[in-house]
């Protein structure tokens, strides 16, 4: 349960607001690569607030810039891609990717006034098939190497959705290692379960096909976010731990998606549009080997070519009560990131977190806001927040791993944790 | 730009508004006459932020209501024009076009509770197959006597266009003749380019090879508003010169339209619905004879019967990118009224003033908001403002004068604009 004051300085991110000035300190993706092939339009984008439009210029690299023109205010959106930058269809101005205007066709010959405007224009990065940006102030941070940048294009598949809700309740859902016993369980015999196309050869993705129980979930903080742990009773003598994380200051790294157990992971960044929508980025890897390419269709397969669900709040996530009673807990069909829509959406445009009841499997999300509210603190006082690299040698992200693994089940999660921090992780500090 | 105070004066139209009491000095179109045919259904407008019915009573007058009957608020213009006047369908209270309430059924014999209700009501007139009203108390002045206004009904054409944006954005547009080679370029080679319209030095492609296009604009202030002088070359060694008007307190009356130059011109009267919605009215004429009946059919075809345009901004006005490669500089289509829309829709419900980098080209519209800004402050210091035709022998609006003629190259414009001030009464009188 926050205050009503915290609530706003976790959910807020516009222009000028505390958790708005801590979100832009990092590095975020804003569109996929795939949105911008070569020699195609400019996209409106709204991030964080803001309206922009991303372009790719000719030479292939992306631009992000205010969408309204800094003459008369038209939408760059609709402009044309020449002569080095973006021109806008009204009065012919052009900026280039970094928001210096170079042409103003309609002033006198010998103007300088081009010289003198300087358009809202964010430096940004393209990497695993999206472009990220910096909308912060000052020099940009190191740009995180993250374990899912440096596998072959092959073994890792990028994603986005729209979804109808606060970005923070978004990625709140990941930091849950309870709910997928519940929200995304198949019912024994399932149908739509045989559907899903196979994650490895010996498993038929994540199996919550047992019988329903919940996991104990510890939570701790790191250098980088919070870890999370959750340790499932697999025999009278063994017990299953996953690891998954949440990442400053907006993204989780957690197991799943098409990833085989402890073979990679899934990223999923969550953007704010504005304070009530917001932007998934999945980004998952497979460390071992190429990815399925069926994956990638059964996962686009739940959003139109806009990214937005077909199921989705205005129609009740189309919730079927027949499959209900015979296939599956939630009724929303076999896509996991269906029924999250729902879990998170539902809960309102802006979680009411005056309003909620934190039980003991919410340990991670209970962390990841203190560490959310210190940040903001960080940064209303001057300092970077943790996370913000500055340094090459802080940019060795292995902590982030996400692992499972078989422990006794006499070891207790304590002794696990010092063990796994010192045998297999040189990285991690406490603070 | 403009401070957020100015804007604000400019665009916020309702109410109780500096801006709306200045607009309410004026008769504003509400309809056009072919909304209200005789014997057909009242319909509900909306002008200046209040919500008012518009009906054309048996006798074939237009009276404009209040929408809200002043029983118990039910929407008088589901009602039944009968009995000289309008009858709420609810409890039957009939109301004349000035307000009196004629009959209460519902009420004891005798009883003289209808005398003592006066329900809000408007002066109308109808001019030109275009219902104007009044929304002000105390005394009428005149409509303005413009020629378009007075032309032969087989020399005119009227119709209106709804604009997703406040009006004074769309008015702006029509004080910046510069954006016309631009937005509306077609491009060199393509089949377009050899259907040039009338003025073909002036809508043509002189956007060739993206030289700067030597605008020179020039503006004073009339009694009526602002005069704008504007001459450009053409690139192959010719000018236009146009003469054009911003008139108080919302329209404009511009070379253009169906008529040819000298023989006739447009006006667009830019009348907001609210703050964030307008309807652009425009009534063109041809001085010399009959207009071509197909050419409204051709204007017409980009429009909803509920005139608003098909391509919009839900729609991203259609634009093609392919055409923006072969025929035209925008992707808008070859129908200017669009691109237009797009122009004047694109910078927001309400443009931002604020942000805005007005150049040479723009001063014309400098001129005409500060126009604005001394009626205001006129009204505010409770005098009529300019061009509030209170007599007969003030109404002769001769002298709004619209001129696009080619030019001697070799005249600058102040010499081009010295000789029309000398040839005002022979230019006006051509027929």
């Amino acid at each position: 349960m926050l205050t009503s004051e915290e609530n706003e300085l976790l959910t807020r991110t516009g222009p000028g607001t505390p958790g708005g000035n801590m979100i832009r300190c990092f590095w975020q993706p804003v569109a996929l690569s795939a949105e911008l092939p070569s020699g195609g339009a400019p996209v409106p984008i709204r991030i964080l607030g803001e309206d922009l439009v991303i372009f790719r210029d000719e030479r292939g690299q992306p631009g992000l810039l205010g969408i309204h023109c800094a003459h008369r205010g038209a939408d760059l959106s609709y402009g044309r891609i020449e002569d080095g930058g973006l021109r806008c269809i009204y009065h012919g101005w052009l900026y280039d990717t970094t928001g210096r205007c170079l042409e103003q066709p309609g002033e006198p010959v010998g103007s300088t006034f081009h010289e003198r405007i300087r358009h809202r224009a964010y430096p940004c990065h393209e990497a695993g098939g999206a472009i990220f940006a910096y909308m912060g102030t000052g020099e940009p941070p190191l740009f995180p190497d993250y374990e899912f940048f440096q596998v072959p294009d092959s073994h890792r598949w990028v994603h986005k959705y729209f979804h109808e809700c606060n970005y923070l309740q978004g990625n709140e859902g990941n930091m849950d290692p309870s709910h997928p016993f519940f929200l995304h369980h198949f019912l024994p015999g399932s149908a739509l379960q045989r559907s899903r196309v196979p994650v490895d050869d010996h498993r038929v993705t994540p199996a919550y096909n047992q019988e329903v129980h919940a996991p104990l979930v510890r939570a701790e903080e790191v250098e980088f976010g919070v870890r999370i742990y959750a340790l499932y009773p697999a025999t009278d003598d063994w017990t299953d731990v996953r690891v998954s994380h949440f990442v400053m200051p907006n993204t989780s790294a957690v197991g799943g998606g098409p990833v085989p157990p402890g073979d990679g992971c899934l990223m999923n960044w969550h953007v704010p549009s504005d304070d009530t929508h917001h932007w998934r980025f999945s980004m998952a890897f497979k460390r071992s080997g190429p990815l399925d390419p069926r994956h990638a269709a059964e996962r686009a397969s739940v959003t139109g070519s806009d990214y937005r669900f077909a199921r989705n709040l205005s129609n009740r996530y189309l919730q079927d009560r027949n499959e209900q009673r015979t296939d599956t807990f939630a009724g929303m069909g076999p896509i996991f990131v269906v029924q999250d829509s729902y879990a998170t959406e539902t809960a309102g445009p802006i979680q009411d977190r005056t309003e909620e009841r934190l039980g003991s499997c919410d340990a991670g999300v209970a962390l990841a806001r203190r560490m959310l509210l210190r940040a903001i603190q960080d940064v209303q006082e001057g300092r970077d927040p943790p996370h913000v690299i500055r340094r090459p040698e802080q940019n060795r992200l292995e902590g982030v791993r996400v692992t499972e693994e078989r422990i006794p089940a006499s070891m207790t999660w304590d002794a696990y944790r010092k063990a796994r921090s010192s045998d297999r992780e040189p990285t991690p500090s406490m603070r | 730009m403009l401070t957020k105070a100015e804007n604000d004066l400019l665009t916020q139209t309702g109410p109780g508004t500096p801006g709306g009491q200045f607009m309410r000095r004026y008769w504003q179109p509400v309809a056009l006459s072919a909304e209200i045919p005789a014997g057909g259904a009242p319909i509900p407008v909306r002008l200046l932020s209040e919500d008012l019915v518009l009906f054309r009573d048996e006798k074939g007058q237009p009276g404009l209501l209040g929408l809200h009957c002043s029983h118990r608020g039910a929407d008088l213009s589901y009602g039944r024009i009968e009995d000289g006047g309008l009858r709420c369908i609810y409890h039957g209270w009939l109301y004349d076009r000035d307000g009196r309430c004629l009959e209460q059924p519902g009420e004891p014999a005798g009883s003289t509770f209808h005398e003592r209700v006066r329900h809000m009501s408007y002066p109308c007139q109808e001019v030109a197959d275009v219902i104007f009203a009044y929304l002000r108390q105390g005394e009428p002045p005149l409509i303005p006597a413009y020629e378009a206004l007075h032309a032969p009904a087989d020399h005119r054409w009227v119709t209106k266009y709804f604009n997703d944006c406040n009006y004074l954005q769309g008015n702006d547009g029509n004080a910046d003749a510069a954006h016309v080679p631009v937005l509306h370029g077609f491009l060199p080679g393509s089949d377009l380019a050899a259907r040039q319209p009338k003025e073909a030095s002036f809508s043509g492609p002189n956007y060739v090879g993206r030289q700067v296009t030597m605008l020179e604009i020039d503006s004073e202030d009339t009694d009526y508003g602002t005069r704008i002088f504007h001459r450009q070359p053409d690139g192959r060694g010719d000018a236009t010169v146009r003469i054009m008007n911003m008139v108080l307190p919302n329209l404009c009356a511009v070379p253009g339209g169906p008529a040819g130059s000298g023989d006739g011109y447009l006006i667009y009267w830019h009348v907001p619905i609210d703050d964030e919605h307008s309807w652009r009215y425009a009534i063109a004429f041809k001085r010399s004879g009959p207009l071509d009946p197909d050419l409204g059919r051709r204007r017409t075809s980009v429009m909803t019967p509920d005139y608003h345009l098909t391509r919009n901004k839900s729609n991203r006005y259609l634009q093609d990118r392919e055409e923006m490669r072969t025929r035209t500089f925008s992707g808008l289509g070859e129908i200017f009224i669009v691109a237009d829309s797009w122009a004047t829709e694109t910078p927001g419900q309400i443009q931002d003033r604020t942000q805005e980098h007005l150049g040479t080209i723009d001063r014309a519209i400098i001129a005409w908001h500060r126009r604005m800004l001394a009626a205001i402050r006129d009204c505010q210091e409770g005098r009529d403002p300019p061009h509030v035709v209170r007599s007969p022998e003030h109404n002769d609006m001769s002298h709004v004068l619209v001129r696009a003629d080619a030019a001697d190259p070799a005249k600058t414009l102040d010499e081009y604009r010295q000789q029309a001030n000398l040839r005002r009464e022979q230019l006006t009188v051509q027929s």
